[in-house]
């Protein structure tokens, strides 16, 4: 049981301020994603959760103890935190088997040779490296290394995880395996975990609730994948999340208009302002022969499973996605050349004038 | 028209065949991709077809010139094989600008200086490289360096461009870039490619034919659309993509489970072949399975996984898991609930492959 | 949970003033000594007592000579070694792998050995080599002079080129294969490649090579000591040997050492500063890929006469020689001709076991190289942990010092430490072996940081922080992680120390006194006292002691990294 309070915290290195004034509560039993473009501070405040790093000014508390407090400089330090930790470069200690590398927390503890043995092996089933545990470090793929790892941080039966951006050194397959099996662990075992990561698909895969950051650290929503999905804050966020598409829409009259062409959506926009713009996803996108905002295909790119073309639609591209047999089976496999018509599923709004990012998909 | 022509070419290590009685033709103008995992002969074949292996059996021809030829004891060296060739690794030289880089292969050719100076402009132009011709490579993004390597090839207008690899060094989003900046310096240059990869979406989008091999034989050469839709056995739809197989007994009337009923496929009939075998393989992309609200195999959602754009499901079906690809807003079932498969699309293949 | 204050002026700190504090001591106020009298002699910045000095024709010409013969070595050793290199990496040579390690041979032999062999073998009148010429084929006149310039580069050269060797074999054989390819696909044939893409990608190896030579060679004591001293041809480090033995504590004669020594510091600072420069930004990376073989080009019909250069050079500069020095220790006495009946065991037997002289200075190499390697082995491990893992205000000095053990000269060192440890300050270790001691350890620290900030390196920081995660304390992570992961390197810096120590000769000769002689001191002593066969019977039983060493260290560490 354990959960993770971050109370207006700071730090900074040098001139370069990493964090103001963050504040974070992470609950019991919840596996929390810090999300967020590299350089951000996310490892930062992990490893000041971890102990690793001390906070300039603020408080943390794990499971409401604090752990380090700037007034009193008083911090706990990592091996007293109970915490389970996994690094990005797996840092499996090389001179060392898997049975003593998973073993090491316990024989820190100062446990007796039996109960060791029956843990550890019992650890070694759970993170599936069974038959693996007398092989060297220096035998193992960088998939099993981070199984080891894995095994090492909840061994201590830590009731709380930390997770730097474990998976990025992993090909995309096992990156894919793994993220599932690290999901079915924590539900199985009910910890709490802490989980840092650029990769918005491992975010949303594996979180129950998502922090995003920007670049300088600040949070700028919190919520479950699908609702910061579904609702992102802004366009910044909506940007980070996946490939995005944003064309501007005039609003007259109660009409909206892309270019000179009106738009029929049957849901309204929930915010009001004369130049909005319209953000969707590449498989928002319906396109269909007959009616819809005209287009002209600019590129069309079979990539197995998915068709995926570059429309220009009034002076902007649009890029959308199609499953290859509804492509077929529809009659919408289109060549470079050829007019198409855009009708959208789900479309999110902002307000022009007060977006973050820059406008991006203008025709060259 | 044909142009790279290989005929009955073989290539040992030792005692290991690694390309094994290889037959295909390039066309003019033609991107043709050579795909599989590590190790099947991709590279051995594109090196042959360079000239940095030479070959056991057979010929390797272009145009109306023999490049290699075992029964006549031929072998052109690579240097006079006048194709572009990039490399996996970039290879380009750090001791010389980007400008040095490109206009090395015309010095060689020995032409006038004003010839090398508008051919290397052209070359640098083409790959964006003009504001940096002064530069070193090594001041260079892995992109920027690949470029270098790609003017390089294509400054002698070559009629062949091979090309090792040459997007695996580089970030996912800078490949996809890279794929289409190729792709328009052929529409410009038109030469024909010769792409080894083993990434199957790189050959999908790049080629007009794909080569599948395995273990140095080839098992299939098609259209990329072809290859997908119709791959030509269990090896190559699996490679392909992601892949579900289910093992189903097959009758008269249809397929069915252990625990199913007898579903039959009107659409995608079974080869007449494998129906007399009492058990075959299923095999179905995870876009290509909806959900049933009854009937069709039944499954037990084990997980429901939210991606963004899409869900993944990963059904359980008499102790195979299924994985099922949906759009976030269509329907589907919950973790736990049992669900009911509709396989749209099924592909079959023999238990004994 | 304990709260635990956050240390502040703690353990972190101690360990930094100590690592200083051994740099300082052993490195910094040595060679800061010499310095101050070579500038301040007199207590004030003379520049023309400077002048004066440099300008005697003696120092002048010593300072011309080691320039010379480090010129003419480094230039000789480049082409040797990049020969050889290119030989043994890019051609279809036969017995290419035998070839590589038999070539690295050299570099285990010491060079004054070496020297001594040449004069018994090319002595213009008592040469066995220059004798046979004259006595068995009637030449008037000896075949070649040892006693010259061009002898001593020779000389030099036979055991300084695997430097350029090492570098450039490495350099070629780590190259991606493609960059090669790529030239050769653009219409390039061989001889091109080799011009325009090969020979300048390797350039900078060949250059840092070069470098390491012409440092090692300007300073180099024992060739010129055993072959130019006594025909009046001085280098830096033979002029300062003659300065502080001839004429002990006299003011002018250290004087004109501090001088000497102060341009051996500084220019071994620029060849370090120039070589790092060479390796850091222009050394290319040539390296990864896919890995192909290179182009191999075939020799055909050269391949055997190639075969036999090589072979009759391995066997002319390291078996020949060699082999002298075994024979002439047989001897009853120098000059006979090798004959069963001149030839014994008796030599050997003498200087092992009877004569209290040589079986002093074996034991004091020993002991010495022992102890400089343990006590120079553990502060290595301490100052590079400080190096590469603290992070504490003040790191800044202790890199700079850090540097400072790699750019002095053995001569420079045993000045220095005259200087520091002869009473002046308080401590007198002058005709003890204590300073000789102290020298070895300003000598090898080098060798020993090199070694542990490489292992150190390795250890990266998350590997001790998932230490500490798992619930170890600080010294426990010290002693189950970081030692077990540095013990390769310390093992290798012991080694890297103690086989050179063992027949170390700059450093003690100026240290030495009868009853401290270094197995060294004694071979060089002995030859220049005209006792040649014990000394040949010294340097045989050092070689054997040094190849032992050798094969005993492959098999330590061999087996460590399995």
């Amino acid at each position: 049981m354990a959960n993770i309070r971050i109370e207006s915290v700071y730090k900074s290195y040098e001139d370069n301020h990493v964090h103001k004034d963050l504040n974070l509560t992470i609950n019991d039993g919840e596996c929390f994603t810090l999300l967020g473009p590299s350089g951000c501070g996310k490892s930062v405040l992990l490893r000041m959760i971890a102990g690793f790093e001390m906070p300039d000014k603020g408080k943390i508390f794990i499971n409401d103890q604090i752990v380090a407090d700037s007034d009193t400089k008083k911090s706990v330090p990592p091996n007293q935190r109970d915490l389970g930790v996994v690094f990005q470069d797996y840092a499996v200690w090389p001179h060392m088997s898997v049975f003593d590398n998973i073993a090491y927390p316990l024989k820190i503890a100062k446990q007796s040779k039996e109960i060791i043995k029956e843990k550890v092996m019992n650890i070694v089933h759970l993170v599936g490296l069974t038959n693996l545990e007398k092989r060297m470090p220096s035998q193992l793929s960088g998939g099993q290394q981070q199984r080891v790892a894995l095994g090492r941080a909840l061994i201590g039966n830590p009731s709380l995880m930390l997770l730097d951006e474990p998976l990025n050194n992993l090909d995309a397959n096992l990156r894919e395996e793994m993220r599932f099996e690290i999901k079915a662990l924590q539900k199985k075992l009910g910890i709490t975990i802490f989980f840092v990561t650029h990769d918005q698909e491992v975010a949303l895969a594996i979180s129950d609730r998502i922090a995003i950051m920007n670049e300088k650290g600040k949070v700028m929503q919190i919520g479950t994948p699908f609702d910061i999905f579904e609702n992102p804050a802004n366009d910044f966020i909506f940007k980070f999340l996946g490939v995005s598409n944003f064309l501007d829409v005039k609003q007259q009259d109660g009409k909206l208009y892309i270019g000179s062409q009106e738009l029929f959506i049957d849901k309204k926009p929930n915010i009001s302002a004369p130049h909005l713009v319209a953000a969707f996803r590449p498989t928002d996108v319906e396109i269909s022969r007959s009616k819809g905002i005209v287009g002209t295909i600019t590129r069309s790119n079979f990539l197995g499973a998915d068709m995926d073309y570059l429309i220009a639609v009034e002076s902007k591209i649009v890029r959308t996605q199609i499953n290859t047999y509804n492509a077929l089976q529809n009659n919408l496999v289109f060549k470079e050349g050829e007019k198409c018509f855009l009708n959208f599923n789900s479309i999110s709004w902002f307000n022009k004038d007060t977006m973050q990012t820059g406008h991006e998909g203008d025709l060259k | 028209m044909s142009y790279i022509k290989l005929v009955d070419v073989t290539k040992k290590f030792g005692e290991v065949i690694a390309v094994n009685n290889l037959n295909f033709e390039i066309g003019e103008g033609e991107c043709f991709s050579m795909l599989g995992p590590s190790g099947c002969g991709k590279t051995t074949t594109l090196r042959m077809i360079a000239g940095f292996e030479d070959i056991d059996d057979g010929e390797i021809y272009a145009g109306d010139k023999t490049l290699s030829s075992k029964k006549r004891g031929y072998y052109l060296p690579p240097e006079k094989r006048d194709f572009g060739m990039v490399f996996q690794a970039f290879a380009v030289w750090p001791h010389l600008s980007v400008y040095e880089n490109v206009a090395f292969p015309l010095k060689l050719k020995k032409l006038k200086r004003e010839e090398i100076v508008q051919r290397t402009n052209d070359a640098l132009k083409h790959t964006n490289l003009l504001d940096a011709a002064k530069k070193s490579p090594a001041d260079l993004s892995g992109g920027g360096k690949q470029r270098v390597a790609l003017a390089r090839a294509l400054a002698i207008n070559p009629k062949v461009m091979l090309l090792d690899e040459p997007l695996s060094s580089l970030d996912p989003h800078l490949r996809e870039e890279m794929r289409f900046e190729i792709k328009d310096l052929q529409k410009h240059y038109g030469f024909a490619i010769v792409y080894v990869t083993h990434d199957q979406s790189e050959a999908m989008a790049l080629s007009d034919r794909i080569l599948v091999m395995k273990l140095g034989v080839v098992q299939q050469i098609d259209s990329p659309l072809k290859v997908y839709n119709e791959p030509a056995n269990k090896f190559v739809f699996s490679f392909i993509g992601l892949s579900n197989f289910l093992n189903v007994s097959v009758s008269d009337k249809g397929i069915k489970t252990k625990d199913s009923g007898i579903v039959s496929y009107p659409k995608y009939p079974i080869d007449d072949a494998l129906k007399t075998q009492k058990d075959i393989v299923l095999a179905s992309r995870p876009s290509e399975i909806g959900f049933l609200s009854e009937g069709g195999i039944p499954g037990i959602l084990k997980r429901k996984s939210f991606l963004g754009e899409i869900i993944d499901y990963a059904v359980d079906v008499n102790g195979a898991e299924i994985r099922i690809q949906k759009g976030r807003k269509e329907p589907g079932p919950n973790t736990g609930e049992t669900c009911h498969l509709d396989f749209y699309h099924p592909h079959w293949y023999s238990c004994n492959d | 949970m304990n709260i635990v204050k956050k240390p502040g002026l703690s353990i972190t700190n101690i360990i930094l003033f100590i690592s200083i504090g051994i740099l300082v001591i052993f490195v910094a106020f040595p060679v800061l000594l010499i310095l101050f009298n070579a500038f301040f002699g007199g207590g004030t910045l003379n520049v023309k007592d400077i002048v004066s000095v440099v300008s005697n024709p003696e120092t002048y010409q010593a300072l011309l000579n080691s320039v010379f013969i480090a010129s003419g070595t480094t230039l000789f050793s480049t082409i040797v070694g990049t020969f050889f290199a290119w030989l043994v990496t890019r051609t279809d040579l036969p017995f290419k792998g035998f070839m590589k390690i038999v070539f690295l041979v050299p570099f285990m032999l010491p060079s004054f050995i070496g020297a001594i062999a040449w004069k018994m073998l090319l002595n213009p009148r008592a040469g066995y080599i220059n004798r046979f010429f004259m006595d068995t084929l009637g030449f008037s006149d000896p075949v070649f002079n040892i006693y010259s310039y061009l002898g001593m580069m020779l000389v030099e050269t036979m055991y300084l080129f695997p430097f350029v060797f090492i570098q450039v074999s490495g350099a070629l054989e780590r190259m991606d294969p493609t960059l090669e390819e790529s030239a050769r696909i653009s219409g390039a044939g061989l001889f091109t490649i080799t011009r325009k893409i090969t020979i300048p990608l390797v350039l900078p190896s060949v250059i840092s090579g070069a470098l390491l030579i012409m440092l090692y060679s300007m300073a180099h004591f024992g060739t010129v000591a055993v072959l130019g001293m006594e025909h009046g041809i001085f280098n830096i480090p033979t002029l300062i040997y003659e300065k502080i033995h001839a004429s002990a504590g006299n003011f002018q004669s250290i004087r004109t050492a501090t001088v000497l020594a102060s341009v051996l510091i500084i220019s071994a600072a620029c060849i370090i500063w120039l070589q790092r420069k060479v390796l850091g930004s222009g050394k290319y990376q040539i390296i990864g890929g896919k890995s192909f073989r290179p182009v191999e080009l075939k020799l055909r019909g050269l391949r055997y006469p190639l075969l036999f250069i090589c072979l009759g050079y391995i066997a002319f500069t390291i078996l020949l020689p060699t082999l002298t020095i075994f024979l002439v220790g047989g001897l009853k006495t120098y000059g006979l001709p090798f004959t069963m009946e001149n030839l014994s065991l008796a030599n050997y037997h003498f200087v092992l076991f009877e004569w209290q002289l040589t079986k002093d200075a074996i034991f004091n190499s020993v002991t010495l190289g022992f102890a400089a390697a343990v006590i120079t082995m553990f502060a290595g491990v301490m100052i590079s942990y400080v190096l590469v893992k603290m992070k504490v205000r003040g790191k800044g000095i202790l890199e700079f010092l850090g540097v400072l053990p790699f750019s002095v000269p053995g001569s420079v060192i045993a000045l220095g430490v005259i200087l520091a440890w002869s009473g002046k300050f308080g401590i007198n270790l002058y005709n003890t072996v204590w300073i000789i001691l102290v020298a070895y350890i300003a000598r090898y620290m080098a060798f020993s940081l090199q070694a542990n900030k490489a292992a150190l390196s390795q250890v990266h920081d998350s590997l001790m922080e998932a230490a500490q995660a798992c619930g170890a304390t600080m010294g426990q992570t010290l002693k189950d992680i970081v030692l077990p992961l540095v013990r390769p390197g310390m093992l290798s810096a012991f080694f890297l120390i103690f086989l050179p120590a063992l027949r170390e000769l700059t450093v003690s000769v100026m240290l030495y006194s009868p009853a401290t002689r270094t197995l060294g001191v004694a071979i060089y002593t002995l030859n220049e006292d005209g006792e040649t066969v014990y000394s040949a019977a010294l340097a045989g039983i050092a070689l054997i002691i040094i190849v032992l060493g050798q094969l005993f260290i492959k098999k330590v560490l061999g087996a460590k990294q399995q």
